[in-house]
């Protein structure tokens, strides 16, 4: 197309003779979007949780876009949506061109180190940062706007550790887990626990980044007398592998795994290797709610695979309905009525079950532990924090 | 902690297993180090995209570019396919990463690699998305049992296929012209045209035979590993380190350092530290380097430029 | 006055207009990032452009400073200036420790002893909790203070960054200009040859090593004081390896080569965000298109530029466009 100066001109003489005949009583009714700000990890190794992130906000959005009266009085949602990579200078970078983009609330990326690198930046802007980010102090960094819309890693840690040795009956507790700030945070709050108990794990091993043999890290635990195992670990293809491993070298131990062992790409990705194992997970295992069942089915619809409730999609899914509720009840999105609303928040009906903010921000108080069985999890009792 | 037999009889079987998957990629590195004088970053590469070509055809269903395709293809088919296909990606690594830049030195090649291994990797999230994917293994059973040890087929079906591969490369080296031919590029590659070998076209088969011995370590250990875009990254790396350990540019000393280093790290995971089991490994490497700097198969201690 | 000199001091006057024309935090992040980069880039060009010797543990030492200089603040409370000259020092004293014995080696072999000192320090990084606090990363690092002023801001820390880079350049340039680098040259060209004429090779190959580890170590403590928060991650194989490509992007043995290097590629994917999800892969691609199409650099670019542009032969492709535009 070439556009010379003369040309401009003309188009614009027409715009604007249009706009004076009438066009603007319907141009100017077009009611102002709401601009709400994303930073998933898109790129890099941890993409698959920004995939997810991605999938949970963009169908909440099209479904609250969907309806008449949009959010509240025609206005609709408007994703503006960065990248946060792999790393902290680029998440940091990433938040910083949000925040020039006139957004009134972001959905941080789910990894626990992006948001602390990032909580400097976030001090000083008064807007509601959703988060998905389990490591207990997320919640502590002195941002005022921070809300969990997850249970943290101090209450599926106990969970995990009290469903060992009271249901389980272990009396000697070993510990798998990723060199990453999730596993070691989540191995640290089990010690804790132990701890409470008056015990000490027998084996406490950590793997590095992108290992493929296991061996060494299993034949210790077998050698400690393990008689459960408490595995820590988000990446999905780490926990396929180290399943078949420990099936493989004869591990029979009961095995009690965070929440990223039940999300369903960690299942379906471990087969039948997974079966028997137990997963501490932050939704109502079963999903008898209305919004669950719609969620799921509504996700399967648009994306032709099963969610990953819990750190993948469904919680940026809550957030996203949980700001449109505020949103439409205060008629408004001033950022600090917002965050005022959030923080009194009580009883928001949402996918991973029932939202009620504390003091700290945290939303999520309760954790189910499940039985998977053949790439599902079957309830086993939910525990209460 | 108590010596127990068993275990160690464990750590070995699976540091062996593990060890010969480094021994296969070192080669590949070899390989194209002779030919070229310079080390192929995108090495890993050439492991996690046969990976995931292989996947594509095996699997009842694969997400490709957002669509589901259900292709379902004996994996004899499957196998031969990837084969074909990444015969493709050799010749055009060559063409893109190497053959512009092949009057240039090795660090532009090295730059232009991890270009290359930066493209492909975001270029199969692009293609595939994130989710890992899961190849079955060729035999029906997860575990044999002998006595307390533990051993999985697919592990002796790892160490088997290396073995036959370092004999098939004996005996291309050795007795074959083409084999000849690639031995004097290696050597000297000025001599090589002036006696009248098209050193461009060994070069291009030299890339191609990499890509090919990256497919036949990916298929492997796809069942394994589950097929994810780092699934090469630290195999690469760990493959490097062995490749120099056993004296970079020799093919045996490829194969012992893979093993040595797989070996090690498996009793150094047990016995000192799993946290650190990666340090272990180049802790060795520096040790040798410093020791014997031509590694320790190494012919020739001046550094190829 | 020379007319070269005149133009570098429009260079950076126009540099140091930045913050006071632009006020989206975005760019001075990135111009922030972009200048700390750029520090980590020269360390590297004095040892692998103007030595000719290679090093992939750029990271490794760009996080020792950070670490340091981020312990001495949160952990004995230390101001930040001496902290970050004791980051300078610590980095350069380990790439003593660690070059002294690693520089007998070259080419490939160093490269990878370089690789393994940097993943082994990533994993101390990783597993030294009681000083690193592990992959949780290093919280609450002060911002720097002289008298009233606390540069907080990312307007006001780009003038520490603008002074950090001008300074190494000095440095730098000095380097390359005294009989220091011409030693260092000689033993680029051929080390046996420099060794011939008494060039004592293995100690100027250490020195360059220690200057590229100061380097890096600067850099990583004025990181550790822009983004307060510290975790391993930050400081990996990968980074190494982006450090390079900056280098032998923009031009290896040039100063204003590692810069430019270090800037255009920290801004290309930012230019490339729009492409959403393709844009790392067309980055990769940008990079294999760069080294092939760009012998000497950015630098080698633009000097063949302009010295067509001297020689009076057809202006280059964007000012045809230009003016083929004008005339429609």
């Amino acid at each position: 197309m070439t556009l010379d100066r003369k040309n401009f001109l003309v188009g614009t003489g027409v715009a604007a003779a249009g706009a004076a005949i009438g066009f603007p009583a319907i141009v100017g009714a077009a009611p102002e979007p709401i601009r709400l700000g994303t930073i998933p990890c898109l790129t890099g190794s941890n993409a698959l949780l920004g995939s997810q992130e991605h999938d949970g906000i963009q169908l909440a959005v099209e479904q609250i876009n969907a309806r008449p009266e949009k959010v509240y009085d025609g206005r609709p949602f408007e994703v503006v949506e960065e990248d946060a990579t792999n790393d902290n200078q680029s998440a940091v970078s990433a938040l910083n061109k949000l925040l020039g983009e006139n957004i009134v609330a972001v959905i941080c990326p789910v990894l626990s180190t992006q948001v602390q690198a990032m909580a400097p930046v976030m001090k000083s802007h008064d807007i509601p940062w959703m988060t998905g980010g389990t490591a207990v102090k997320n919640t502590q960094l002195g941002v005022g706007g921070m809300f969990r819309l997850r249970a943290s890693d101090g209450i599926t840690a106990a969970a995990m550790t009290n469903f060992a040795v009271k249901e389980k009956h272990a009396k000697k507790v070993a510990i798998l887990h990723a060199s990453d700030a999730f596993g070691t945070g989540g191995a640290d709050q089990i010690v804790q626990n132990l701890k409470k108990m008056n015990m000490d794990p027998v084996a406490n091993e950590q793997y590095p980044k992108d290992a493929k043999d296991f061996t060494a890290e299993i034949l210790k635990i077998k050698q400690s007398g393990a008689d459960a195992l408490l595995m820590y670990i988000q990446n999905p293809s780490d926990t396929a592998i180290i399943l078949q491993q420990l099936r493989s070298l004869g591990f029979t131990p009961p095995i009690v795994g965070s929440p990223s062992l039940g999300n369903q790409t960690a299942m379906e990705t471990a087969k039948k290797n997974a079966n028997g194992a137990y997963a501490a997970v932050d939704f109502i295992v079963g999903f008898n709610s209305n919004v669950a069942t719609h969620f799921l089915t509504s996700f399967y619809q648009r994306f032709h695979h099963n969610p990953d409730v819990g750190s993948g999609s469904g919680w940026v899914f809550d957030s996203v309905n949980m700001l449109a509720a505020v949103y439409r009840k205060q008629k408004s999105t001033d950022p600090k009525r917002t965050i005022a609303s959030l923080k009194s928040l009580k009883g928001f009906e949402g996918v991973l079950g029932r939202f009620d903010a504390d003091a700290e921000g945290n939303m999520v108080h309760s954790v189910s532990i499940g039985r998977i069985e053949d790439e599902k999890l079957h309830l086993v009792k939910t525990v209460s924090a | 902690m108590h010596f127990d037999p068993v275990a160690n009889l464990q750590l070995l079987v699976s540091g062996l297993a593990i060890g010969s998957i480094y021994a296969l990629v070192a080669l590949g590195f070899v390989l194209i180090y002779n030919a070229v004088g310079v080390v192929n970053f995108a090495q890993g590469e050439f492991v996690m995209f046969p990976a995931y070509i292989a996947a594509t055809f095996a699997l009842p269903a694969v997400a490709v570019f957002g669509g589901v395709v259900h292709w379902q293809l004996p994996l004899i088919a499957v196998y031969l396919l990837v084969i074909v296909l990444m015969v493709g990606f050799g010749l055009l690594f060559n063409r893109i990463a190497y053959y512009p830049l092949r009057d240039r030195g090795w660090l532009p090649v090295v730059i232009s690699t991890i270009g290359v291994s930066i493209f492909l990797r975001n270029l199969v999230q692009l293609t595939w998305g994130s989710q890992p994917l899961v190849l079955p293994p060729l035999f029906p059973v997860d575990t044999i049992a002998v006595g307390a040890l533990h051993i999985r087929p697919q592990d002796l079906a790892i160490i088997g296929v290396t073995a036959l591969l370092i004999a098939f490369q004996y005996v291309l080296f050795e007795r074959t012209t083409l084999g000849k031919q690639m031995r004097a590029t290696a050597q000297d590659r000025t001599t090589a045209r002036l006696i009248g070998i098209r050193v461009g076209r060994i070069v291009a088969i030299t890339f191609v035979y990499s890509a090919l011995l990256g497919t036949v370590s990916g298929l492997l250990v796809a069942p394994l590993f589950t097929v994810t875009k780092e699934m090469g990254a630290l195999i690469a790396l760990k493959a490097f380190a062995a490749s120099i350990v056993g004296g970079f540019g020799s093919i045996p000393g490829a194969i012992i350092g893979g093993l040595t280093i797989g070996v090690i790290e498996t009793f150094g995971g047990f016995y000192v530290s799993s946290a650190y089991v990666d340090a272990i490994a180049f802790v060795i490497l520096i040790g040798v380097l410093l020791v014997r700097p031509s590694g320790l198969f190494g012919e020739r201690v001046a550094e190829k430029a | 006055m020379n007319r070269r000199v005149l133009a570098l001091i429009v260079l950076i006057v126009a540099v140091a207009l930045i913050p006071a024309v632009v006020h989206s935090d975005y760019i001075l992040t990135l111009c922030v990032t972009a200048g700390i980069y750029a520090i980590v880039v020269m360390g590297l060009g004095i040892l692998l452009g103007f030595t000719g010797q290679m090093s992939l543990a750029q990271a490794a030492f760009f996080g020792i400073g950070a670490y340091t200089s981020g312990w001495l603040t949160t952990h004995l409370g230390w101001p930040v200036w001496p902290a970050m000259a004791c980051a300078m020092a610590m980095s350069a004293l380990v790439a003593l420790a660690v070059g002294y014995p690693c520089l007998r080696l070259s080419g490939h072999y160093l490269a990878l002893a370089t690789i393994g000192f940097g993943i082994i320090a990533q994993l101390v990084l990783i597993n030294w909790k009681d000083v690193t606090n592990g992959s949780d990363g290093m919280t609450g690092i002060p911002a720097p203070v002289i008298g009233p002023w606390t540069f907080e801001h990312y307007n006001s820390y780009f003038y520490i960054v603008l002074v950090a880079v001008l300074a190494c350049a000095y440095v730098a340039w000095r380097i390359k200009t005294t009989r220091v680098g011409r030693a260092l040259e000689a033993i680029r060209e051929n080390e046996i040859a420099a060794r011939a004429t008494g060039i004592d090779a293995t100690r100027y190959k250490i020195i360059a090593f220690v200057f590229a580890g100061a380097y890096a170590g600067l850099a990583g403590s004025l990181l550790a004081h822009t983004t307060k928060f510290l975790s391993p991650d930050s400081y990996s194989f990968d980074q190494s390896v982006v450090f390079l490509v900056m280098l032998i992007v923009g031009g290896s043995s040039s100063i204003g080569g590692a810069i430019l290097g270090a800037v255009l590629l920290e801004f290309l994917p930012e230019v490339l965000r729009p492409l959403k999800s393709s844009y790392i892969m067309v980055y990769g691609a940008a990079v294999v298109v760069m080294i092939i199409f760009m012998p000497r650099g950015l630098v080698g670019l633009f000097e063949s530029l302009r010295a067509r542009w001297r020689r009076g032969a057809p202006p280059p492709l964007g000012a045809a466009a230009a003016a083929e535009a004008e005339a429609a």
